[in-house]
């Protein structure tokens, strides 16, 4: 048991010493080659964090019961529909993501992640069952926040 | 909003679990030395209610409805399981916690003999809704497939299977949310249609699995691909297993088309490892796997491919004891979706208490406390959930 302990000891230690650095306070990185592309945060964030069997996939497509407003992040497809979708009536009053200011603060998708606790205001933090990490935070910041992008990577894929 | 809150987890925090990894080399060599499925879970066998009996401090008949009808040998074998859990959950700062309760599974199984050597397996019961068709989506069947069996009166040789169920992948546990199943291509409901080829012997045991995007309902994955798991006993106390899954991540479109502009493409391969311990009379299962993903319609520029390629990995380890009739589990996981990335390493310590009552009711008691990057990379979390289990 000893031994195992050690090795897992060991491998935390190995694989949580990457080469990308992130700032939990300003959700900035250093050395962040990933792309901050609609596809990409897709593929490596909101789907396999927030299109759960309970939560944003297609199979169960849950959305803000207070506005009727539905999101699915299991596809890029999904995700781009998800993200236009008007949310004139949720509480927060901002688009899921900034398309025209390409400010993270202005966008419900970027102040659901971040919000400091949990249901203090009008959504809860979300994911609602553990919180993303900083590092994928400040990706997709970086993302929301990059017009060469076509507006958040929103037109780089197509219309939706 | 709490009551909000708490709402959306009674909503949507239901789950599955099945047969208890724990057991296999302690209790029997196979997950079919208790199960009738090649893969377990479901359905119990004969030795598998004796087992139920057997662990269980009060007893009872472990049959169907107390034995009444649909036993394990017959044409028709029924079963079903229905479990509740409620508890309370932390994660960060202090008015992130409160408590949670939900009701997790209600499944009821059936199996028919159509010949000696073919049978239909179902799978029926409640599914969290789909927010916008609720109505249609209270129920549905998780499982059903068609299953060909080489020696349909032992627990061992050639299986074929056709249908719905879970690819065939790695230990199999039944705790939905061990790392090892969350993120390690089997999460909850990622059952889909497939075609599985098992060998089940009393020292080895293969499962190739392959599998499509489910076109009927909507699915948690859109994805296709291939699942293979081997298994080699080397003696009643030792096993190794390896394991390899490809998937491709077709945004939703069929298996053959080429009509995609977007696309995932994730191949994780690892290993597995059980020893029995007859000194203390602890089973230690261990997996890890390492996942290689491509980002496939990124934009990418050649000094920056590494940047659309994530690598992974995710494992763990967990120690199993029975004490009368209680078994503890205390588990380590550790889960890095992007080795390149500072402190985005997710480790979890698990203590589970599974009490066996009757044989039939469980209870459980479930406890985790979570770090992601050691305390460095995000909240820290917990939760402690009580768990009834009534088996039918």
């Amino acid at each position: 048991m000893i031994r195992l302990l050690l090795l897992a000891t060991a491998i935390r230690l190995v694989t949580g010493c990457g080469t990308i650095d992130c700032d939990d306070q300003t959700y900035t990185c250093v050395g962040d080659d990933r792309p901050a592309t609609l596809e990409y945060v897709t593929e490596t964030i909101l789907r396999p964090y927030c299109a759960t069997a309970g939560c944003h996939s297609a199979f169960a497509f849950r959305g803000n019961p207070n506005t009727g407003s539905h999101y699915r992040f299991d596809t890029v497809d999904h995700a781009r529909q998800s993200i236009l979708t008007p949310n004139a009536d949720d509480p927060m009053g901002v688009p899921a993501v900034d398309t025209v200011g390409f400010d993270p603060d202005s966008s419900l998708l970027y102040n659901v992640l971040v919000r400091p606790t949990g249901p203090t205001g009008k959504l809860p933090r979300m994911p609602y069952d553990e919180p993303l990490q900083t590092s994928e935070i400040a990706l997709i910041r970086r993302w929301i926040s990059s017009p060469a992008d076509g507006g958040a990577g929103l037109d780089g894929l197509g219309a939706p | 909003m709490k009551v909000a809150v708490l709402g959306l987890l009674l909503l949507l925090a239901g789950g599955v679990a099945e047969a208890y990894p724990q057991f296999q080399l302690a209790r029997d060599q196979t997950c079919t030395g208790c199960h009738l499925s090649p893969a377990g879970g479901g359905l119990l066998n004969e030795n598998g209610l004796a087992q139920a009996e057997g662990i269980s401090q009060f007893g009872q008949n472990p049959g169907f409805f107390y034995g009444s009808t649909g036993a394990p040998g017959g044409r028709l074998v029924l079963g079903g399981d229905a479990r509740g859990v409620a508890g309370y959950y932390k994660w960060g700062g202090s008015e992130d916690q409160g408590p949670l309760a939900f009701p997790m599974q209600v499944d009821a199984y059936a199996r028919l003999k159509i010949t000696d050597a073919v049978s239909f397996t179902l799978t029926g019961g409640f599914r969290p809704q789909e927010g916008t068709n609720e109505n249609l989506t209270h129920v549905w069947s998780r499982e059903h497939y068609l299953t060909w069996q080489q020696h349909p009166d032992e627990n061992y040789g050639l299986y074929i299977r056709a249908g719905r169920f879970m690819p065939v992948f790695g230990l199999r546990w039944a705790e939905h949310p061990m790392y090892t199943r969350r993120w390690g291509g089997t999460q909850l409901y990622a059952d889909t249609y497939g075609i599985a080829v098992e060998q089940v012997k009393e020292n080895y045991e293969f499962h190739v699995t392959a599998f499509m995007t489910d076109v009927l309902i909507d699915p948690i994955e859109q994805a296709n691909g291939v699942a293979a798991y081997g298994e080699y006993r080397v003696n009643e106390k030792l096993s190794f297993g390896v394991e390899g899954m490809y998937k491709t991540f077709t945004n939703g479109k069929f298996i053959l088309s080429g009509d995609r502009e977007s696309e995932y493409r994730e191949l994780r391969f690892g290993v597995t490892n059980r020893v029995y311990l007859p000194g203390p009379d602890v089973v230690i299962a261990s997996e890890v796997q390492f996942v290689n993903g491509l980002v496939g319609k990124s934009d990418r520029t050649d000094d920056s491919r590494l940047g659309g390629a994530p690598k992974g990995l995710v494992g763990a380890v967990v120690a199993s004891r029975m004490f009368g009739h209680f078994l503890v589990d205390l588990g380590l996981q550790h889960y890095d979706s992007n080795l390149r990335v500072k402190n985005l390493d997710r480790d979890a310590v698990d203590i589970n208490i599974h009490w066996f009552t009757t044989s039939h009711i469980e209870l459980i008691l479930n406890n985790r406390f979570e770090m992601v990057g050691f305390g460095s990379g995000g909240q820290s979390g917990m939760w402690n959930l009580l768990q009834l289990h009534y088996r039918l």
